[in-house]
This record gives structure tokens, C-alpha cells and sequence, in this order.
């Protein structure tokens, strides 16, 4: 049986494929389309679900929605009456994607699929619930979901046990902890529902100056409960979300260009202070009304690495689980389980500890590829050359693409889409931002260690939470150690490492093993295979294109071995042509 | 040639003119419904006390509202509500 959940009109639209409730397939539209956090429905994502199935729409089961659209309506129409008259614009430029497809998503799924079979819509944070609990180790858990707003709740929490999902208590719009964060965003400079991960990277250089101030804000209870106070904020009504109280307590917004302050930082340092203060208390309550030792998390806020590394020792949970989609693209996946487990009340099976769902290329279509562009190349004869060969490149100081098998579910690059580097050279950092990233200098850089190495390195939970493997998860990085791995260590001494286990990536794990024996040191740089302000490469083309366009020194794609500089004739400036900021 | 080029200048002119206008008529259209619509029940719902979002500051001892157990039949998951 077949079952295709899919989410999208609002923040990442994305798809995933279950088979008697295994993973067949899963990925976000965007990689489709080069189009960033592409909320538009996911027709390529589908179409490439269906074919890895080797089915048509017509042999799904079910299909499951990830959200009860008319309920999300609701809310929206209760905005606009209660702050009439000051959503007048806005209404006026958001309704009209209401009637033309939020409110007709039905007939958009039969018409695009044609399909004729049943369609489920499902509560939002009970895709996310269902998004971490089904695929989780646990038999039973306490349960948090949350994120900016689903239909109308913002944060929710609930027990999870066999294939039952019970949600109990929620926080209801406007007061939401996910807003809050991208008010602060916006506010910052950066990009809403884009650059969250950017202010979080960035609290690390302040200091909570201004955590009072966002007291005055938010209302915490000790039962993790809060409401925001609506004065400070427009976004109830307007595409812009600080409201001027806001911007009086805060200062002025940052404008595109500006320099990034010793304020700014405070301010996130600040924001992140207040964010974890909520986190945390609403997942020890938690933990003391559902006696429950297990926790998983889902929802946008659950990407928030720096607060989840703190979770196991503040809480008094014992284990913790979240998916690698945490996100809106991650509901896609909560709904097909969601009718798997709980509507059709099947057993569970499956437990999500890769990330490897995504499209793949065999060498003989990287090959095609390769010759069809005239691209020069060679071949390794076998993996244990390749790996000996850039483990040696890497410790040479070579900025490495690597592009090998599945492309990964979830926002981050985990072995499959990465650029690899050596983690031990001091200016690493400073070579991938200006050569190939082009990105902020503030943001950190992930260290790929593997999972039973990880405690020699840094100071993390034991056992290392599967969270890790999915760069969940930040911890500090051991003081003895830091000087080992400058170009990973944050400026505050932590790092959001990637755990790996072989049999998630056999390749990749034996590549940093190599390098272990090479370098005395068994940590590679992980960052994602894209170029600034567009998503992570899918296809081989993509991948060439990249490094053609960045200071990337070879490719790695599958058994070939590309070198930029052998390539120049396709060499393109991507800093020039890019999307973002 | 260059008469080729005329054309599909004043074609795409025609193009992004039209769009504007549409824009235009749609902005009115809904800002009547705006008005009329969500402005009237807007005023008389508040007359009456009537709030849509819980936007008040409130003394409440906790935020948490419970949720109502939901129905677990398979066709009440077929609903868009
Ligand atoms: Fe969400």
C-alpha cells in the first residue's frame, strides 16, 4: 500500500512516498526547481517520489495533506477582522492565493495527479507529531511540536505510545515562539522563514543584554505556558513583523547592506536566552506530567541545534529524537505516517535513522553526463582509492565537492550533497567563506565526526542522540581539543557536529577514518554543496555548476574525480549572479 | 527586422500594461470586500464585545489551552475542517 503526504503553500513544499510503512522516498520541491524554501506545490518532488516507486498516481493508496486548510482560513479571516482596518493591503495581496490555491487544494491534487482516491487532511502539528513519534526508537514519548503557526496552534504538547498520538494542551496564534524568533529576524536584517539558523549562529558573538527587554515581551509561565505581548508586533496584520514599540525598545531595523553591530549580536544572544528559557521549561513540565523519559520534538523551532543540545541536561528526559525534516518539509512526511499508524492503525516498523531519501545517480548517468558536456574526468578503479586519494586532498588543504548517492531529506548535507574540508587549517573558515560560500563570517562551520569518536571530541550527550546524526544537535566542543579543529570551532567553543554511523554512508564514514589516519585527527568540515542564496545541489549538473562557479578545487561524483581547474572553459563568478540578500 | 523587434516591444508593453490594470481592478474589488465585508462584521462583532484573536494581555496563571480529544474516525480526517 501506498501512501503520498504532501505539504506546501506555505513554507517548504515537499513530498514523501511510504510503502506498507516503509520509506520509499522523500524531497523537497525546491531541489527540484532551484528555487529557495520553494512553497509552491511539489509536483516535481512527487513525480520523482512515483517514479522511484515505479508506480503512477493512480496505484497510491491514500494520499495525506498537511494541514486542515479551511481551519488555517479561519485564522487568517479572524486576523483581518480583528485588526480591521490595518490589514487592509494584506488582505488584499494574500487572499487572492487563498482562492486560487490554498482553498482548492483538492481539486489541485486530482487534477495535477489525477487521482481519484481518498485525500486526507491532517492538523498540522499532528503531522509534526506524527512527523517524530512514528519514526522514532520509542515506543512511547511526551511530544512537542513547535514552529511559527500551523492552523492555530503555535506549540503543542502530547503523548505519543504504539500508534496512538494524543495531543493535549497547545498555545494558540499570535503567541508563538517561532514568531517571536522571526520578528527578531526580521528585525536583524535577515531573511524570515530563511535565515533563523543565521541569528542563532550569530547569538554566540553577544552577550543577553537585552534579555529584559525581551521579558517585557513574552510572559513565560513556570508551566512553560507564554503569550507574547501584541503591541511590540505588526505581523498579525502586515508583511512586516516588528511593530514599532519593537523597533523603540530594539532600535532601528538593519537594512540590507549594513554591518552587522555588537548590538545586533546582543540582541540575539538575547533573543536566544529568551527562547531557550521557553524551550526548556515547557519540555521539563513536560517531562513531569507525562513521567515520560523519552522526548521527540518537531516543528521549525526543533532546528534550533544550539537549544536542543542543551535539552537532555535540563530536562531530566533520558533520550530525545528528532527528524532530520524538522520543518514544514518534514509534515510531508507526518502525514503519510499519520495515516499509516493512526488512521489505519498499522503496526510500526520503522525507525528513521538515515536521511538518504532523496534522488540518486548511478555512474553510468554521471558518466553520460560527464562525456554528453565534454567535461574532463577520471575514474577511480576502487572505493578504497578514492577515499585514499581525497583523504589526501583534504589534508592538503583542497576544498572538496562530494556528491554520492541519495540526496539527503531535511535541510541539511549529511554525507551525500556536502563540501568536504580539511577542519584542522586555522583560515579554513575564512577560504570556504570567501571562496566558496561567499557567506557571513559569523556562521560556523559543522565538524563530521564519527558517532562512537564523538565524546573524544566534545562534550555530548551519551549515548549520542540520533538528533546528531542529523546535525541536530550543537555541544561544546572539549577545551584540550578545540585547538585540534579551529575551523569548526564556534566562537563560543561548540560545534553543530554530524555524527555518522557506517551503515548510514559507508563511503563517507570511511573517508573520515582515512583522514583520522592521516591527520591524527578523525573529523572532516561538512557544509552543504550549494551556492549561496540557492538549495543544495541534486543532480550532477547542479553539482558541476557549483563548483564551476565557486572556489570548489574537484568533484567527487560517484567513482569520477572532477577538477576545477581542468574545467575552465565552464568556470562562471556565482557571487556575481547570486539570489540572496 | 527592426519592425519585428517594434512589435514585440509594444507586445510586451501591452503585456505589463494589461497585468498593471488587473492588478488594479482586483486591488478595488477586494478592497470593497475588505470594507464591506470583514469591515462591517469586524465592527459590529466588536460592538458587541466580540474578540477574533486573543491579543490581551491577560493575568492568567497558565496559557496552556486544552484540546479538545479528537475524533478518531477515518472520515473526519477527509474533512478540510
Ligand atoms: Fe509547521
Amino acid at each position: 500500500m501506498y501512501i503520498l503526504g504532501i505539504s506546501c503553500f506555505y513554507h517548504d513544499a515537499a513530498a514523501f512516498l511510504i510503502r506498507d510503512g516503509l520509506p520509499v522516498a522523500g524531497a523537497a520541491e525546491e531541489r527540484f526547481t532551484r528555487k529557495k524554501h520553494d512553497t509552491s506545490f511539489p509536483i516535481n518532488a512527487i513525480n520523482y517520489c512515483l517514479k522511484e516507486a515505479g508506480i503512477s498516481a493512480d496505484l497510491l493508496s491514500y494520499v495525506a495533506f498537511y494541514e486542515k486548510p479551511v481551519l488555517k482560513f479561519e485564522r487568517v479571516l479572524s486576523q483581518h477582522l480583528e485588526t480591521f482596518p490595518k490589514s487592509w493591503v494584506t488582505f488584499c495581496t494574500s487572499i487572492q492565493s487563498w482562492i486560487s490555491e490554498k482553498l482548492r487544494v483538492e481539486s489541485i491534487i486530482r487534477k495535477k495527479l489525477r487521482y481519484r482516491g481518498k485525500i486526507f487532511f491532517i492538523e498540522h502539528h499532528l503531522c509534526h507529531a506524527a512527523s517524530c513519534f512514528f519514526v522514532s526508537p520509542f515506543k512511547r514519548a511526551a511530544i512537542l511540536a513547535v514552529d511559527g503557526v500551523g492552523e492555530w496552534a503555535t506549540t503543542s504538547i502530547g503523548i505519543g505510545s504504539d500508534n496512538r498520538i494524543s495531543l493535549k494542551k497547545e498555545i494558540v496564534f499570535p503567541h508563538s515562539i517561532g514568531l517571536l524568533y522571526s520578528t527578531a529576524t526580521a528585525h536583524l536584517g535577515f531573511k524570515v522563514n530563511n535565515d533563523e539558523y543565521k541569528v542563532m549562529g550569530l547569538s554566540a558573538y553577544g552577550k543577553p543584554r537585552y534579555y529584559n527587554n525581551f521579558k517585557k515581551i513574552i510572559d513565560i509561565k513556570e508551566d512553560g505556558s507564554f503569550a507574547l505581548d501584541m503591541s511590540y508586533f505588526d505581523y498579525p496584520f502586515g508583511k512586516k513583523m516588528p511593530g514599532r514599540k519593537y523597533i523603540m525598545e530594539f532600535g532601528p531595523i538593519r537594512k540590507k547592506g549594513e554591518p552587522i553591530t555588537k548590538m545586533h549580536m546582543d540582541i540575539a544572544a538575547s533573543l536566544q536566552k529568551v527562547t531557550e528559557e521557553a524551550i526548556f521549561k515547557i519540555i521539563s513540565n513536560l517531562r513531569k506530567e507525562s513521567g515520560e523519559e523519552n522526548l521527540c520534538i518537531a516543528g521549525g523551532v526543533a532546528l534550533n541545534s544550539v537549544a536542543n543540545g542543551k535539552i537532555l541536561k535540563k530536562s531530566g528526559f533520558k533520550k530525545i529524537f528528532i527528524q532530520p525534516a524538522a520543518g514544514d518539509d518534514g509534515a510531508s512526511l507526518g502525514a503519510a505516517y499519520f495515516t499509516w499508524n493512526f488512521i489505519l492503525k498499522k503496526k510500526r516498523t520503522y525507525v528513521m535513522d538515515s536521511a538518504s531519501w532523496g534522488p540518486s545517480f548511478s555512474d553510468n548517468e554521471i558518466k553520460k553526463f560527464l562525456d554528453d558536456k565534454g567535461i574532463k574526468y577520471n575514474r577511480y578503479r576502487s572505493a578504497s582509492a578514492l577515499i585514499k586519494d581525497v583523504s589526501k586532498r583534504i589534508l592538503a588543504g583542497k576544498v572538496v565537492g562530494w556528491f554520492q548517492g541519495r540526496m539527503e531529506w531535511g535541510p541539511r548535507a549529511l554525507g551525500n550533497r556536502s563540501i568536504l574540508a580539511n577542519p584542522r587549517i586555522p583560515e579554513m573558515k575564512e577560504i570556504l567563506n570567501s571562496k566558496v560560500k561567499h557567506r557571513e563570517e559569523f556562521r560556523p562551520f559543522a565538524p563530521a565526526v564519527p558517532a562512537w569518536l564523538a565524546r573524544r571530541y566534545f562534550e555530548c550527550d551519551f549515548p549520542v542522540p540520533i538528533p546528531a546524526d542529523f546535525m541536530l544537535m550543537v555541544y561544546p566542543i572539549k577545551k584540550d581539543k578545540q585547538k585540534l579543529i579551529p575551523a569548526v570551532t564556534h566562537i563560543d567553543g561548540t560545534g553543530r557536529l554530524q555524527t555518522i554511523r557506517r551503515f548510514q554512508n559507508p563511503l563517507y564514514y570511511d573517508l573520515i577514518m582515512q583522514f583520522g589516519r592521516d591527520s591524527k585527527v578523525p573529523i572532516l568540515i561538512n557544509t552543504s554543496f550549494n551556492i549561496r542564496g540557492e538549495p543544495i545541489v541534486c543532480t550532477p549538473e547542479d553539482a558541476y555548476k557549483c563548483m564551476m562557479g565557486t572556489g570548489i578545487d574537484c568533484t567527487v561524483m560517484g567513482s569520477f574525480f572532477v577538477e576545477r581547474k581542468n574545467n575552465l572553459r565552464d568556470a562562471w563568478d556565482s557571487e556575481g549572479v547570486s539570489r540572496n540578500e | 527586422m527592426a519592425g519585428k523587434n517594434v512589435a514585440k516591444r509594444a507586445y510586451g508593453g501591452f503585456l505589463w500594461l494589461s497585468g498593471k490594470l488587473r492588478d488594479m481592478i482586483n486591488f478595488i474589488i477586494l478592497s470593497a470586500v475588505y470594507f464591506l465585508g470583514i469591515g462591517l462584521t469586524s465592527v459590529f462583532a466588536k460592538l458587541f464585545g466580540k474578540r477574533f484573536l486573543n491579543v490581551k494581555k491577560g493575568r492568567a496563571r497558565s496559557y496552556w489551552v486544552k484540546k479538545p480529544a479528537y475524533n478518531e474516525k477515518k472520515e473526519d480526517f477527509l474533512n478540510q475542517f
